[in-house]
């Protein structure tokens, strides 16, 4: 293999990254409010954590009071988009988080377990 | 030709009806939040919304939060709807005299996010105290 040759792969190499980094940009946000907090993932292809491709939609809000914490996370299906909400102790609070056709949501802190919703 | 003709006008009218729609390709995300707060209580609302077009296919995500403390609370949150989605969180503290309060609504569209946060303050004898905040993004038509 002559050196001609290596340059060209690298070359080759290069453009194929160029070509794949604007599907793999990554766009987020994260806000803050008093003692609650979100954040917002786009364009990452993570896949999704648990294989629970149901399409997930809640929560109960019925049930405010407080607790140590409480948060939820939604992937969708493909995992290129993921929000997610979450509060601090103290007071009343609730949650809620939803995605298109496909996607996770998952809730943390009291409750979970009843509040896990996935349909 | 007389039934040819019409039937070709019928055609060139279906045709943008017929055309495959396909939504701009990427990714945008944002969010928005507000707090309201006098004398001991608070009232705090957000939200996040994600979509990403791409080859792989369409996704969007949005997560809505709310709490308030204070000797009477309310908070509420919820988002609905499929591939576009709408999201709702509202929070309220109040003791009889002072209130805060505060709602966020988020739209999830098959291009853009759009959160708005209102937020009011208000104690007896005085006019109310209030702000809006908005994030949105939309991703560029190409």
């Amino acid at each position: 293999m002559n050196m001609r040759t290596m340059k060209l792969r690298h070359a080759y190499l290069l453009l194929a990254c160029l070509a794949a980094s604007p599907a793999l940009a990554q766009v987020s946000a994260s806000v803050t409010a008093g003692s609650i907090g979100g954040t917002a993932q786009a364009g990452s292809h993570t896949p999704p954590n648990t294989p629970d491709d149901r399409v997930a939609r809640g929560p109960r809000t019925d049930d405010t009071r407080n607790c140590d914490s409480r948060g939820v996370r939604v992937q969708s299906g493909n995992g290129s988009a993921s929000a997610s909400a979450s509060a601090s102790p103290g007071g009343s609070s609730a949650v809620a988080g939803g995605g298109s056709p496909g996607a996770h949501t998952e809730f943390f802190g009291c409750d979970a377990d009843d509040k896990r919703s996935a349909r | 030709m007389k039934i040819i003709l019409p039937l070709a006008f019928a055609l060139i009218l279906s045709g943008p009806a017929l055309a495959q729609q396909t939504s701009p390709q990427g990714s945008v995300t944002a969010g928005s939040g507000g707090t309201a707060a006098v004398g001991g209580n608070s009232a705090s609302t957000l939200g996040a919304g994600a979509v990403s077009n791409s080859p792989n296919g369409d996704a969007s995500a949005l997560g809505m939060g709310a709490s308030a403390a204070g000797d009477n609370t309310k908070t509420r949150a919820g988002v609905h709807g499929n591939n576009n989605l709408n999201g709702n969180a509202m929070a309220m503290a109040h003791d009889g005299g002072d209130m805060a309060k505060s709602h966020t609504v988020c739209h999830d569209r098959s291009d853009s996010v759009d959160c708005r946060t209102k937020t009011m303050a208000h104690e007896p004898g005085g006019p109310p105290v209030k702000s809006t905040s908005q994030g949105e993004a939309a991703i560029p038509q190409q």
